[in-house]
């Protein structure tokens, strides 16, 4: 019995399937004599069939039960078939949170930077050509915290000689009480409005001489202006307008909810269907 | 009523008729699980989905055999029982408390009747405890192949189908399978009936 273990794959192979009857006729054509002259590979061949028929003797089994499907089960059918759909909706109802979440979070951190003198250049762009004088003075005054804000713009538009930057320095510096506890800003905006026309008076008329009585709306629109711009993402009790705001965290609330509760429907569905 | 027509009215929904295509072939269907994985609860809870499914994605059915179609969900159904368990590994010891129950199902119908068969409930439990050993030790994608090409007597295209491979595939797994079952075999020979024993030492 050994022999059948000296075969070469192949002939295992073509033996095997002779067996069956499934070897191609031009093998047969090969195997053939090869089994005639060689009682080795014949008996093989006898080992193999031995084998099988041992194991097509095999006892079935009675099934234990009967395998019919109540309506209920067949009626499963239709759960799983909307998990997919459920899944997707969870999925989008999450990344659309993520996303708004992020916005949000993005537009705080710009109210941040725009606090902070290096990063403030995006908020107010319109005030650059008065502020440029108090940019410089906020830059040499450590603790020209709020002037920063109107300041971070000029640098970037490119700082002009400034003779009479501290007394608008002085001015932004003149509201502390404003900076202290409030976010960034709210600060930005309420400096805006509230030094910049001292500023204006006290240092930008006399020392930039390139805004002639022209620029001098412009200080007052931005400080309107300005706000609004950030009320997409400021927070709660900022002089900006509120629903706008709550409109965001409204959002950000409905889509959590959703998404927690798509979330909650997939996992149920998945573990009672 | 005929399988075409009972295949027929399942596919409009009707469970009646479904059922009537289980009841064909849930012996059949629990004989290949059980032997793929040598467990009754293994077997029955893979033959329980495997008809699940069928129902669901009877749609998908689009004729031929449906012996061999439900072959495929059955396979697949093993597949995955194997799987689940391989996660859960408690019911390692199930398998051991199956086999002795074997002898239990001696009036069972059988798929292969030979006139050599063990005459005796006893011998048919002895030849079965070795089979399944045997089977058990081959690796998953050789046992399978080797349960329903052997064990279960189907042809080579319905092997292929319902593994989801090429003949050639299947051929060359059924060699090697052949090979490691008949050195299994031999090994257990003293409990093989001695209709086996006999032949297999005439052969030598």
């Amino acid at each position: 019995m050994s022999s059948l273990r000296d075969l070469s794959e192949r002939d295992l192979e073509a033996l095997s399937a002779y067996l069956d009857g499934a070897l191609p006729p031009a093998e047969v054509a090969r195997l053939e004599p090869r089994l005639a002259d060689d009682a080795g590979l014949r008996a093989a061949l006898d080992d193999l069939r031995l084998t099988r028929r041992i194991l097509r003797s095999a006892p079935a089994l009675r099934p234990p039960r009967s395998f019919t499907l109540t309506p209920a089960q067949a009626g499963a059918r239709r759960r799983p078939a909307a998990a997919p759909a459920l899944r997707f909706a969870a999925t989008l109802a999450t990344v659309a949170f993520l996303a708004v979440s992020g916005l949000d979070l993005l537009g705080a951190s710009l109210r941040q930077s725009a606090a902070a003198p290096a990063a403030a250049a995006l908020p107010q762009p319109q005030t650059f050509d008065l502020q440029a004088p108090a940019g410089e003075a906020a830059l040499e005054s450590a603790a020209a915290t709020e002037a920063p804000a109107e300041a971070a713009p000029s640098m970037l538009l490119g700082p002009m000689p400034t003779p009479t930057a501290p007394p608008a320095e002085r001015a932004a510096a003149g509201t502390p009480g404003l900076g202290g506890g409030l976010p960034p800003s709210d600060v930005g905006g309420t400096v805006t409005q509230g030094a910049t026309p001292e500023a204006m008076l006290a240092a930008g008329l006399p020392a930039t001489p390139t805004p002639t009585p022209t620029p001098r709306p412009t200080p007052t629109l931005p400080a309107p202006t300005e706000p609004a711009a950030s009320t997409f993402a400021a927070p709660p009790g900022a002089q900006s307008p509120l629903w706008g705001m709550s409109l965001l965290n409204w959002i950000e609330l409905v889509l959590g909810g959703t998404a927690a509760a798509l979330i909650l429907a997939t996992i149920l569905l998945r573990r009672y269907a | 009523m005929d399988e075409p027509a009972l295949i027929r009215e399942a596919q409009r929904g009707d469970l009646d008729s479904f059922n009537g295509l289980v009841l064909a072939y849930q012996s059949q269907v629990y004989n290949l699980a059980y032997r793929i994985m040598g467990e009754t609860d293994a077997a029955a809870d893979a033959t329980q989905e495997a008809f699940v499914s069928a129902f669901r994605n009877l749609r998908g059915y689009r004729g031929g055999s449906f012996r061999g179609w439900l072959l495929r969900i059955v396979t697949n159904a093993c597949y995955d029982e194997v799987r689940r368990r391989k996660r859960r590994p408690e019911s390692s010891l199930e398998a051991m408390t199956d086999l002795d129950l074997e002898p239990e199902d001696e009036g069972a119908a059988r798929f292969d009747s030979q006139p050599e068969l063990p005459e005796t409930a006893a011998e048919r439990a002895e030849l079965g405890r070795a089979i399944q050993d045997c089977l058990d030790r081959l690796p998953l994608e050789f046992r399978v192949v080797a349960v329903l090409a052997d064990v279960q007597g189907y042809d080579y295209q319905e092997v292929a189908a319902a593994v989801g491979k090429p003949l050639g595939t299947v051929k060359s797994r059924l060699a090697r399978a052949r090979l490691r079952l008949r050195d299994c075999l031999e090994r257990s020979r003293e409990l093989l009936p001695s209709a086996f024993r006999l032949e297999g030492e005439t052969v030598r």
